[in-house]
């Protein structure tokens, strides 16, 4: 069960609307290492993980994800707000306004819809956990080229706290590969699946 | 339109915000180290500001989640988190 909080996780008040900068950021809505995958991926993943406290760790930061969608969501409506149709047109942000307008919808910074295709829930303990791994370093090395593409200061405060966030997440899932390693090597964990073999 | 100064408002949401992730961060934290008396320290102490903080905000400027009972709905009065530069239609 979910129930919403009518804040955002952490603030995001730009003054300087900046169409191109959507359309770079808009990747973390929809894009290969996006919040809305992150979130799907951990809050389906954690339904078949048969150790309590790595589904509590996947449960937590699955919720927390959608948090960072509602922020980057923020991001992208502040960016886009009061724009030209001159602007939208210089910016390269056309090819986006075209379909959606200023409206918020997730795609990767291609154009590419956001597809679950784009992540993994394998039903392995140890694949989805090293999954999860990577994603937390792809998210952080996408936030780390958006700050090599982006100067404004309000934007770049928001982004800062979304990669930190990133790095924490992955030192809680390397805490839940130990946990979950710990439990397979009660038995020999390279000859079973504990998510689906008894 | 915009005003880049921080109203008492805004102030006393992001002393919610921080009091709010600090429990959320130990929380996580608990989550894989359990047994650590600090963390659960930390947690209740956090826990307890961010209550206080957050029942400050709520008396003044509204609800954060919905409330137990209400005299009338205020639930969908505005600005919603993202709207930065309108009072809410």
């Amino acid at each position: 069960m979910f129930q919403y909080e009518k804040r955002l996780q952490y603030p995001v008040k730009i003054k300087t609307p900046n169409p191109k900068y959507a359309s770079i950021i808009v990747s973390q809505l929809g894009g290969p290492d996006g919040e809305i995958g992150a979130s799907l991926r951990y809050l389906t993943q954690r339904i078949a993980m048969p150790y309590d406290k790595v589904v509590g760790i996947l449960t937590d930061v699955g919720v927390e994800e959608l948090a960072h969608f509602e922020m980057i969501s923020a991001i992208l409506y502040q960016l886009t707000r009061n724009l030209s149709y001159d602007e939208i047109k210089k910016s390269g942000f056309d090819t986006y306004f075209v379909d959606h307008t200023t409206g918020i919808y997730p795609v990767a910074a291609s154009g590419y819809p956001y597809s679950a295709s784009q992540f993994q829930s394998k039903g392995d303990v140890l694949a989805d956990l090293n999954e999860d791994l990577a994603a937390e370093q792809k998210a952080r090395v996408t936030y780390d080229n958006i700050l090599r593409l982006v100067d404004d200061p309000d934007v770049c405060d928001a982004i800062k706290f979304l990669r930190a966030r990133e790095v924490v997440h992955y030192q809680r899932f390397c805490d839940a590969l130990g946990i979950a390693q710990e439990k397979m090597n009660e038995k020999n964990f390279y000859g079973y699946n504990p998510a689906f073999d008894k | 339109m915009f005003n880049n100064r921080e109203s008492a408002k805004e102030r006393l949401l992001r002393t919610v915000d921080a009091y709010a992730f600090m429990a959320y961060e130990t929380l996580l934290y608990l989550d894989a180290y359990p047994d650590s008396k600090e963390a659960l320290e930390c947690y209740n102490k956090y826990k307890r500001l961010e209550n206080r903080a957050r029942k400050e905000y709520e008396s003044r400027y509204g609800w954060l989640t919905a409330p137990e009972e209400a005299a009338s709905w205020e639930w969908t009065n505005g600005p919603w988190p993202w709207q930065i530069d309108k009072e809410g239609k």
